[in-house]
């Protein structure tokens, strides 16, 4: 399959971009392309069977609170409504768990919990990702699935597990009628971070028992 | 919670009618900071947004206009410096780029502002579209609450205010704020203007009135129960739809026009 990936060059999806371009006719795309630009984002859907849209993970703090907000958001709608017209099947969104940090430490949480980022540009940038991308699923003729990662490390999210969710968002099925929105907490601390959406949601289990 | 009864306002999209309307209901208890991206001058030139629709006044002292751009933070911030209360009614609708600038920036900029001047007062507005034909809207729904959930899917309009909203409410919630939040969707002078009795009436409809009294009740509410809060902003209408109860339980706003000539039958 051809895969579009937006943020190849931040961590997560230098880690993508090794791993998918084994199995996967790869498409990169960097922190240098303005998603922003529907004319360039329209000719990187072109012919491409999924998005992995990575941008939003590990905001740029080197950009402005301006350009920031209005690179995940619009770039994210511009990007989802390019997809949705070039027939790609599924957007894959990563997002981060940075959002449920404000949270006490001794909560479990889950997908059902309200996120809470702080009140910064760099921080929101996941929510706006997350938000536009869903209601793009909402209204239909896409489908999406959001992944919430942590840290790219024994502490978080491996880099190993975030592939295989990754991998696992590409395949999933949605065994419903309405609209296509999938969110999963992608963590390695189980005491921390839950995913309650599948009963063994997208085999993390069975990857940690290996 | 304290009213805010009197004292320095600063509202940021001020030539727009919404805002307008608010002037004209505040302008005897309050010193008024209207803030628009051009001069009221330039405005009043132009075309109101929709017939009957208010437009701004020039203000006299102490009153003052003062040209602001929502999606600059220093301009934002120098705006509100002093204030008691903030009001933003700045709204883009249509230009896909401008749009996320002052419906998602403006509104994280006028937040950030508020926290950064010791304002905790905000009245934020935004849209109810009550129809946008996707499985997730509720134009076939009845009773729809003041905080159901907005699902703009990717209606520009809709969907950037709704990231707006989201801003603010996880400002609102952090820094314990006091913010209101007014969704409106269509307008009509209060009589109903050109519009012949019995031609009927959409579900969500506002009087240009009714809609800047409610800013006065916004200022002065102190029975918010939490630091968001959302409300219709609507006339009672017969549809079963949408209420103005909450914002009458809350705020102590009720709506003086209800557009009885327009739903009732000429016979």
């Amino acid at each position: 399959m051809k895969l579009l990936i937006t943020g190849a060059d931040n961590a997560l999806g230098e880690c993508a971009v090794r791993h998918f371009s084994k199995e996967h006719e790869v498409r990169t795309v960097g922190r240098d392309v303005d998603l922003r630009d529907p004319v360039v984002v329209a000719s990187l859907v072109e012919g491409v069977g999924a998005v992995l849209h990575l941008d939003g993970y590990g905001a740029d703090v080197t950009l402005d609170e301006f350009t920031l907000l209005d690179r995940s958001a619009r770039g994210t709608y511009v990007l989802m409504h390019a997809a949705r017209d070039a027939g790609v099947g599924r957007v894959v969104v990563v997002s981060t768990l940075d959002m449920f940090e404000d949270y006490p430490g001794d909560y479990v949480i889950d997908e059902t919990w309200r996120p809470l980022p702080k009140q910064d540009a760099a921080s929101f940038v996941p929510m706006m990702v997350e938000l536009t991308a869903r209601e793009f699923a909402r209204e239909g003729g896409i489908e999406a699935v959001c992944l919430r990662v942590g840290a790219l490390d024994a502490s978080g999210t491996p880099e190993a597990d975030a592939m295989k969710a990754i991998e696992e968002a590409l395949k999933l099925k949605f065994n419903r009628h309405g609209y296509q929105w999938g969110l999963f907490h992608v963590h390695s601390d189980g005491n921390r971070f839950a995913s309650m959406m599948l009963t063994n949601p997208l085999r993390m289990q069975e990857q940690q028992a290996e | 919670m304290a009213s805010i009864e009197s004292g320095r306002v600063c509202i940021f999209g001020a030539g727009g009618p919404v805002a307008a309307s608010a002037a004209q209901s505040l302008k005897n208890d309050y010193e008024l900071r209207l803030t628009d991206l051009r001069d009221v001058n330039d405005i009043l030139k132009g075309e109101p947004q929709s017939k009957d629709a208010p437009m701004p006044e020039v203000p006299e002292p102490p009153h003052e206009w003062r040209c602001v751009d929502v999606t600059d933070y220093e301009q934002v911030r120098s705006a509100a410096e002093g204030m008691d209360a903030l009001i933003n009614a700045s709204v883009l609708r249509p230009d896909p780029v401008l749009a996320f600038h002052v419906n998602l920036i403006g509104a994280y900029n006028v937040m950030k502002a508020a926290v950064d001047c010791g304002i905790k007062r905000i009245i934020h507005t935004g849209p109810r579209h009550t129809r946008l034909n996707h499985e997730g809207d509720y134009w076939y729904d009845f009773d729809i609450s003041d905080d159901a959930p907005l699902h703009p899917g990717s209606d520009l309009y809709a969907l950037t205010k709704y990231l707006g909203g989201n801003v603010v409410r996880v400002f609102a919630e952090a820094h314990a704020l006091e913010v209101v939040t007014f969704l409106y969707c269509g307008f009509n002078p209060g009589d109903g203007g050109d519009l012949k009795d019995g031609s009927g009436i959409g579900p969500y409809f506002t009087s240009w009135e009714d809609t800047g009294e409610a800013f006065r009740y916004g200022l002065r509410a102190t029975k918010l129960t939490q630091p968001y809060e959302v409300f219709d902003i609507v006339a009672n209408l017969p549809h079963g739809k949408y209420s103005s109860a909450k914002a009458e339980r809350i705020l102590g706003w009720t709506p003086k026009h209800n557009f009885e000539r327009l739903y009732k039958s000429k016979k």
